[in-house]
């Protein structure tokens, strides 16, 4: 009779035995060795069977045909799968994965909790300066005519159940106090655990004329009557009236800025912003970054640089208005010279500017209309577009307008000499002695014409139905019909 | 004896396979060689293990062909 082979039996008691001391003991960490050393169970299936054989071979027993036997072989498939599959598991560890999720449980099921901020009060003298830390919400500063400094507010807090939120809440409490020179308020935000997410919205009073500093991570600031202000913040809204002395903004992600009544300079750096409006600033204005919104700039006392790597645009003095957006630029009532430089296609309209300027397109439409006194020198340049130019019958200057291909349009009168160029350019002199003014289109008609009132605006709309025209206290609109 | 040389290397071809796999799964989770770049073995064993056993049993067939 041929031997039967005694592995089987002696694998499942090797199983049974691990198994047995992962119950007696639950620390035995079963799974983690099966998973790394589960070939150790093939290596002793095949050695104990050769060990066997080899017994059975030198006792002259009969020996098997194959040493393992088909359905033994389907066995050691099985093994090989779930011995790789529990491997590959603790390996990458998908359990994490899940934990991550489970981790944003706080976002995805939880509620949003309100807790006020009740009000607290602190003496200080005037002007006092103040330094203000809110990570996340709004923050309002008011100045008023008082001896103290007061702040309230109210949180909201994420969370699963009430009490977590008000464990939150109460670990991120609202602190007020004096060190040193300044007040420091701080809502300790960053206190709360990473899942809670808190904002805090205050509102802070104080005496007028204070110096005040505020960091926060996002969230929107307005503040009204201080002396000065310094804001540092990732993302947020700004609108600030009436300040005594500078502002300075840096905003990573602005949406919309807004300063009215700047007593100083103003200073803001955004990596991008949406919207800008900068309305009677006394001091220099200097605006780094990329808006793709529109920005206003309107009765600025001082110079005004505005910068980011597609435009430039510098203007010494503005005591009209700058509109501008993606897709034009018009001014009106600018103490030049205006340097304006675009990388980017745009259409340019300058009205009643003074001391001429240089105007720089990669294309669009240029129309300009200076005003009849103190005429600059003017050197406007676009790659394709028109220009349009409207002077005063009075004024001194020496033209040279030049079209590479493109008619030049004389509406001025015989003081202009319209050449013909080869290769179908224009050209346009003329004039006597005073400022040079020279404009150049790569690809556009040049005009040149007598100064017959206000530039008609750029608005689209002004092209199809109205015209809107702004006079010295009012839009006229002529409607067609 | 030589017939019985070919029956015992046919009998423990599959646990030599065996315990060949194994090692290379205990190799590959021990971090020594990944089983993608070590699996040709199983191959080169298992051609090995039919070699020895051809040439075990040609003890015999020689007699049929037969030098001159």
């Amino acid at each position: 009779m041929r031997p039967r082979s005694l592995v089987g039996p002696l694998l499942l008691i090797a199983l049974g035995i691990l198994l047995l001391l992962q119950t007696l003991s639950p620390q035995f960490p079963l799974w983690e060795i099966a998973a790394q050393y589960w070939p150790l169970v093939l290596i002793a299936w095949g050695g104990l069977r050769l060990i066997e054989i080899l017994v059975w071979w030198l006792r002259g027993l009969p020996l098997p045909t194959s040493g393992l036997s088909g359905g033994e072989w389907t066995l050691v498939v099985i093994v090989c799968l779930l011995g790789s599959g529990l491997h590959a598991a603790h390996r990458y560890r998908p359990w994490d994965r899940l934990a991550v999720v489970a981790g944003k449980r706080v976002e995805l099921f939880g509620r949003t909790y309100e807790f006020p901020i009740a009000e607290q009060v602190l003496p200080a003298r005037r002007a006092p300066r103040v330094l203000i830390e809110n990570l996340r919400g709004a923050t309002r500063i008011k100045g008023v005519e008082a001896q103290e400094l007061r702040v309230r507010g109210h949180k909201t807090v994420r969370a699963l159940e009430n009490s977590e939120a008000s464990e939150t809440d109460s670990r991120t409490a609202l602190e007020l106090s004096a060190e040193q020179d300044r007040i420091v308020i701080r809502t300790n935000l960053d206190r709360a655990p990473a899942e809670n997410r808190v904002s805090a919205d205050i509102e802070v009073v104080l005496p007028k004329g204070a110096e005040v500093e505020v960091h926060a991570r996002e969230g929107d600031l307005e503040a009204d009557s201080v002396s000065s202000l310094i804001l540092t913040t990732d993302t947020g809204s700004v609108r600030a009236t009436n300040v005594q002395g500078a502002v300075r903004l840096h905003i990573g992600r602005a949406g919309s800025v807004k300063l009215m009544e700047i007593g100083g300079a103003a200073e803001i750096v955004t990596r991008r912003g949406r919207h800008l409006e900068l309305e009677g600033i006394r001091g220099p204005v200097s605006v780094e970054g990329f808006y793709s919104g529109d920005a206003r700039f309107a009765n600025l006392a001082g110079p005004l640089r505005l910068e980011n790597p597609q435009l430039t645009l510098r203007v010494p003095k503005l005591p009209g208005h700058i509109q501008m957006d993606l897709g034009d630029l018009s001014g009106a009532r600018l103490e030049g010279p205006v340097h304006f430089t675009s990388q980017r296609a745009l259409d340019v309209e300058l009205d009643a500017f003074t001391k001429g300027g240089e105007i720089s397109l990669d294309g669009g439409d240029i129309r300009l209309r200076p005003a009849p006194d103190n005429l600059g020198p003017i050197r406007a340049r676009t790659r394709s577009g028109d220009i349009e130019l409207a002077l005063s019958e009075s004024a001194s200057f020496q033209l040279r307008a030049r079209t590479e291909r493109g008619s030049v349009f004389n509406q001025f009168g015989p003081a202009l000499r319209e050449t013909a160029e080869p290769r179908g350019g224009g050209l346009l002199t003329g004039g006597a002695a005073g400022p040079l003014i020279e404009l150049e289109t790569l690809r556009g008609s040049i005009t040149v014409r007598k100064d017959t009132g206000p530039l008609p605006g750029l608005r689209k709309e002004s092209a199809r139905d109205t015209i809107e025209i702004e006079t010295g206290d009012g839009r006229l609109r002529i409607q067609r019909h | 004896m030589a017939t019985a040389n070919a029956t015992l290397l046919r009998a423990i071809r599959g646990p030599v396979m065996l315990i060949t796999l194994g090692v290379l799964f205990l190799w590959d989770h021990l971090g020594t060689q990944p089983f993608s770049r070590t699996f040709p073995i199983l191959l080169i064993v298992y051609g090995v293990l039919k070699l020895l056993e051809r040439t075990a049993g040609t003890d015999e067939s020689r007699s049929y062909g037969g030098q001159p």
